[in-house]
């Protein structure tokens, strides 16, 4: 097969080596081409994400290439293939399609399941076609690569569960009220994370929304970019009654909701549950709030904690997306073999032959006494008639051997001389 | 006798292995297993409703004379309440609870399997009938919010302690869960308050006095009823929801099946 797979990545190499050998979206056409074009490589498709470089070749010989490879992929950037040797990984044939499929999947990042790599393989895949470098098999493997992540992401819940504290406050926020249409998410102070979390908040169906800021103007401002209403500091209390989420990122200090307040708040609301998301450090929200009932507070280590839950539910997860992956792998390699037109080949000289012996067998017997320089004669007649025969359509097969559409044409002939019984 | 009997222990092999897939799936939460699971109950509560027709052509009478044969009927409501909610709310969850109780039911009720072809000649009444139609109405609607009310304990618990765990991944939220709880509460109290009443009536109409006062025939079920009302006025007028109805509503429903257990038991 020689297909050889060398890289680094996140788990092998630390930033400061894959920063060097980071290859930039105007430098990576230029550097397929200058894979493609050295000797032993026959297909090239190079990968340059912040978390990996990795380069994928079908090459004539394994051994060799291997070596030209690591070299040139230290030369293309300038560093000495010393400073960088150690981290680097080498998969061969069945083992490189493994991993190129577990790389797509997201089976291999650094947050398992997240989306972003595929896209990220997409444009590689993009740039090596446009870069006339990708051959049948690589753009075979590649096409199964991108099917066997829409498998994994269908078929496992990878990347179902939230792993960055915005998307978890969205995620207790369903646990807690279902549906988000109908409720209403306050901010109070206007940090950077609160602001994201409530931008999550709002794609995911909530409708109205309260900011709340010390300096009034910054409210204005940020309600005004978000859709929502502004409230002064000192109003407050009188409208939190309003809300269902609320959001607390100030940098007051101390503690600006106590669990009074909050008590009279969820009465006001005759108990309807609130969901108070404590972003601030210093804390803006007493810790004693989420003994009221039908209030939960979850602080910064509480999002934490759901986080580390739910990467470990992904993990759980990863382990039936390596089946996946597996069951793929074998599919490729039957796809491979297949595509191989030698056994075609074979079988119809074999078949030919067969039936030439035959007939010259009955021939012989039927004719009683021939010299021995007769029958040689017969024996050279046929074969040279079948070797004639043949000729041409063992010629086309043997050119097709290399290109795409060969499975389909070993199939025709398989069917047409009824290889297969 | 013998093919009801049988039908009703395929009913029982269909609910245990169904409890087993809702169960199995709370880690794995496959999608296959949740449907493959679902269609069992539905089979187990078809052959169950044939092995309940049979039975009663059999015996010549509505199934509902015995204790046992109270509690295949009861088991039957459960699966029915169930495949009603799941296919009204989709929690993908509800399951988990109600399916194993509708097993346990029916598993009891094979166990202790006596059936009397005789029927009390008092039983055969409008007003009983009635008693009991709108009294397993109301059970069924109890056992829906046993289900859901056990769901948003754990869920909720979960949800305030901030220890994450299976359930968590796999249960709908609380607000559906508590919603669920209330339409449930509504439809159920009212049942079971005419069920009492067509109960009463029929009492009256066949022993003579509307209220005879036997301690162990009636005070559990004033019991019962005294807590779903409770529960009803409580959500209708007091602002109840949440945990502290769930937690009623469960303590509620254990004691409604002690309670049927002694009322059914004379």
């Amino acid at each position: 097969m020689n297909i050889l797979l060398l890289g680094l990545s996140h788990k092998t190499a630390p930033i400061s080596v894959r920063e060097q050998l980071h290859f930039s979206d105007e430098h990576l056409v230029e550097s397929l081409k200058q894979f493609g074009a050295m000797p032993a490589v026959e297909e090239a498709f190079l990968l340059s994400t912040c978390n990996r470089t990795e380069i994928c070749a079908r090459v004539q010989d394994a051994e060799l290439s291997a070596k030209e490879l690591r070299t040139h992929l230290g030369d293309c950037r300038g560093v000495p293939l010393s400073s960088f040797e150690a981290c680097l990984y080498t998969y061969q044939d069945a083992e490189a399609v493994r991993h190129l499929f577990r790389v797509a999947s997201s089976l291999d990042s650094l947050i398992v399941g997240e989306a972003q790599i595929l896209g990220q393989v997409k444009a590689a895949f993009q740039a090596a076609k446009e870069s006339g470098v990708l051959g049948p098999v690589l753009h075979q493997v590649l096409e199964r690569a991108f099917t066997v992540a829409k498998r994994v992401r269908t078929e496992t819940r990878i990347s179902e569960n939230a792993v960055s504290i915005s998307y978890a406050a969205v995620e207790l926020s369903r646990k807690i009220f279902g549906d988000l249409a109908d409720k209403t998410v306050m901010l109070i102070g206007a940090g950077e994370m609160a602001e994201l979390a409530a931008r999550h908040l709002l794609s995911n169906g909530v409708k109205s929304l309260l900011v709340c800021n010390r300096t009034f103007n910054r409210a204005v401002e940020l309600a005004e970019g978000l859709g929502g209403d502004a409230i002064r500091f000192e109003h407050l209390q009188e409208r939190m009654a309003q809300a269902d989420i609320v959001i607390s990122s100030t940098a007051a200090g101390k503690v600006i909701v106590n669990k009074d307040e909050v008590q009279r708040v969820i009465r006001q609301r005759k108990n309807k549950p609130m969901f108070f998301i404590d972003i601030a450090l210093p804390r803006d929200i007493d810790a004693a709030v989420n003994e009221i009932d039908h209030v939960f507070l979850y602080d910064i280590d509480d999002l934490e904690n759901v986080i580390e839950t739910n990467i470990k539910e992904r993990q759980r997860e990863a382990v039936r997306a390596e089946e996946i992956v597996q069951s793929e792998v074998a599919k490729f390699l039957a796809w491979f073999d297949a595509r191989d037109v030698t056994p075609t080949i074979v079988a119809l000289r074999e078949k030919f032959e067969h039936i030439r012996r035959a007939e010259v067998e009955r021939f012989v017997n039927r004719n009683g006494k021939m010299s021995e320089a007769d029958i040689q004669a017969i024996e050279q007649l046929t074969t040279s008639l079948l070797n004639k025969f043949l000729h041409a359509p063992l010629v086309s097969l043997k050119q097709q051997g290399s290109s795409d559409g060969s499975t389909a044409y070993a199939q025709t002939i398989r069917q047409l001389f009824q290889l297969d019984r | 006798m013998r093919v009801p009997h049988l039908l009703f222990s395929v009913a029982l092999l269909c609910y245990f292995l169904s409890a087993c897939g809702y169960w199995w799936n709370v880690r794995r939460h496959r999608r296959t297993t949740f449907v493959l699971a679902t269609i069992g109950v539905a089979v187990g509560f078809l052959t169950q409703s044939v092995a309940l027709l049979l039975y009663a052509r059999a015996v010549g009478r509505p199934p509902f004379a015995t204790f046992s044969e109270i509690l295949i009927l009861f088991s039957w409501v459960v699966a029915l309440v169930y495949l009603v909610a799941e296919m009204r709310y989709r929690t993908g969850s509800l399951g988990i609870f109600l399916v194993p109780l509708a097993f346990l039911a029916t598993f009891f009720a094979l166990l202790i399997f006596q059936y009397t072809v005789q029927l009390d000649p008092k039983v055969r009444s409008v007003w009983f009938g009635m008693h009991i139609v709108f009294a397993f109405a109301g059970l069924a609607a109890f056992a829906l919010i046993f289900g859901a009310g056990l769901m948003y304990i754990i869920q909720e618990s979960q949800l305030k302690s901030k220890k994450i765990g299976a359930f968590y991944y796999r249960f709908p939220s609380l607000e559906s869960l508590d919603s669920i709880n209330a339409t449930a509460q509504s439809f159920g109290f009212p049942f079971l308050t005419f069920g009492l009443i067509a109960g009463i009536i029929w009492a009256g109409a066949a022993k003579g006095s509307l209220l005879r006062w036997d301690f162990q025939y009636t005070l559990p079920l004033l019991v019962t009823w005294l807590m779903y009302a409770v529960l009803f006025i409580g959500r209708l007028a007091g602002g109840w929801r949440g945990r502290k109805p769930s937690v009623l509503a469960v303590l509620g429903f254990c004691v409604a099946v002690l309670t049927y257990f002694l009322h059914t038991a004379k």
